[in-house]
């Protein structure tokens, strides 16, 4: 028995095997396992169909160097992997460790296959290997051009940005010796505003490199009287929003342990969410809901529904902002559902989004009462 | 005509951009000038205040929701009073590709957020207040410019 007539014959055990791996990466955590599973088999069948071809020195140490060319214009599956697991919000590292644990748990198996005399299983293997290293060296190349890609993307965004409000501090200083009276607040109002959205997305940015710079997001959970926390947003946000109805619904108890300028961070980024994408004319709900042993914080609104491809990723940063020359609205960075979900994630919570034209958008996040 | 070559006031001129405090802030900079302005925070309403006011200048964002700035500048080069207005791109996107992209679309100008106003000033200043003390040129001198 070949190598590849032996990954064909035992797939469903190799994956069985490595899916315990693949459980433990922690982005992995909020993906569907069929989805995380069909994508290893795809990798190791091209593998098995690679290592059946035959195969010169010379062909053999230009694929050892991963130097071979893709056939065709078509897309490798290893570079099909790569983009799917950036825009799942993958790292290099857990990225590439999939590929470790797929090259184990094969290995593993077939060592212990009793048949096969030794110089042939060590043949087969390096050939293996090879394949292996083939489809590591595309899938890391298409994950780096991604990730340049939407580094460049995300610069672009922040340097646009942040240009609007310097523009109006710049030309409200400049007006400002020559305003008196009410005008003259109505000047130094902009400044504020525009300082405070700048102050902002410096905030946002900062949240944000601390989670992809791997720290975790610290908390200084205390016990927090939900409803109150919602009343008290809500009339914030209708103050600073006055053309926009904002409605409030607790029901039940929803006390709990948490990180309270936090959670106020979530459901803000939230609203604010609600405001940008939302029909104007239509009102934004907040609804906290009292569970046995959870909370729930839901901000609703009516308007154009995200698009069901969008959906899955809208909680992930850098990501989203693909056709930012052409994006519309211009108040912040795309970071505030990011930021929101790694809040819910923090406290051992989720966050997620319903989005249809008939029903509207909610996003809901599910908090258990006490830190575990 | 009772303006002078070097003194550019009392033109209308048409500010929109989605960002209410840029827009309103920069309008209140072209009054202290001695300007007409009317402000609009869409570019649907901008192109039916276009038809109303029929600027001398319009000062467009291009991010804006319903229309964008491209969209709009489009359709003011349809309407025969839109032929002769300046048309300035005021946009946080500023490389070579948006510039190109802002003059297909019939701009005239591109200047990138935030802008220098002193630069704001002298534009108009040359391009709209010298076309109004020459009337006749302006028109001619548009075609040869515009790229479509």
């Amino acid at each position: 028995m070949t190598l590849s007539q032996f990954i064909r014959g035992n797939i469903e055990v190799i994956l069985t095997e490595w899916e315990k791996f693949a459980s433990t990466i922690p982005s992995a955590a909020g993906m569907d396992k069929r989805a995380l599973r069909d994508d290893a088999k795809e990798i190791l069948l091209h593998i098995a169909f690679d290592m059946e071809g035959s195969q010169s020195d010379k062909e053999q140490a230009i694929k050892s160097k991963g130097l071979k060319a893709t056939v065709g214009a078509e897309e490798s599956d290893a570079k099909v992997h790569a983009s799917g697991r950036f825009m799942e919000g993958f790292s290099l590292d857990e990225m590439v460790s999939e590929f470790r644990a797929l090259r184990a748990s094969v290995i593993r198996f077939w060592m212990k296959q009793p048949e096969v005399e030794t110089r042939e299983r060590l043949l087969e293997l390096i050939r293996f290997n090879e394949g292996i290293d083939q489809a590591l060296t595309e899938s890391i190349e298409r994950f780096s051009e991604q990730l340049n890609y939407s580094r460049e993307l995300f610069m672009g965004m922040l340097g646009h940005d942040l240009r609007t409000p310097l523009q109006v501090i710049l030309q409200s200083t400049r007006t400002l010796p020559k305003t008196t009276g009410e005008q003259q607040q109505q000047v130094i109002l902009h400044i504020d505003r525009s300082a405070r959205h700048i102050q902002r997305m410096v905030e946002d940015l900062l949240d944000v490199a601390r989670t992809r710079l791997g720290a975790s997001f610290p908390l200084e959970p205390q016990p927090t009287d939900g409803a109150m926390l919602c009343k008290q947003l809500v009339e914030d946000m209708r103050a600073i929003n006055p053309g926009r109805e904002l409605r409030l619904e607790v029901t039940g108890d929803v006390n709990g342990v948490w990180d309270s300028a936090r959670l106020i961070q979530l459901l803000t980024n939230l609203v604010r969410n609600a405001i940008q994408h939302g029909d104007a004319a239509s009102p934004i709900t907040v609804r906290a809901m009292g569970e046995e042993r959870h909370a729930v914080f839901e901000v609703h609104n009516m308007g154009e529904p995200i698009a069901p491809t969008k959906l899955p990723f809208i909680f992930q940063p850098l990501v989203q902002g693909t056709g930012a020359e052409t994006r519309a609205r211009t108040e912040n960075l795309g970071l505030g559902l990011y930021i929101a979900s790694t809040i819910a994630k923090a406290h051992a919570g989720t966050l997620g989004a319903e989005s249809s034209l008939d029903k509207g958008t909610t996003f809901k996040a599910r908090l258990p009462r006490a830190p575990h | 005509m009772g303006q002078t070559e070097n003194e550019a006031s009392g033109l209308r001129i048409l500010v929109a951009d989605d960002n209410m405090d840029a827009a309103d802030s920069l309008a209140l900079l072209l009054r202290l000038d001695g300007h007409e302005v009317a402000v609009e925070y869409n570019g649907v309403t901008a192109l039916a205040r276009f038809h109303s006011m029929k600027p001398h200048a319009a000062l467009l964002d291009l991010g804006m929701p319903k229309m964008t700035g491209y969209e709009l500048a489009k359709e003011i080069r349809k309407i025969p009073d839109g032929l002769g207005t300046y048309l300035v791109a005021v946009s946080g996107w500023g490389a070579a590709r948006d510039k190109a992209a802002t003059a297909v679309a019939g701009f005239d100008c591109h200047l990138v957020k935030p802008p220098d106003f002193d630069v704001l000033r002298e534009l108009i200043r040359c391009e709209v207040a010298d076309r109004l003390v020459r009337p006749d040129m302006s028109s001619s001198e548009h075609s040869s410019m515009s790229p479509v």
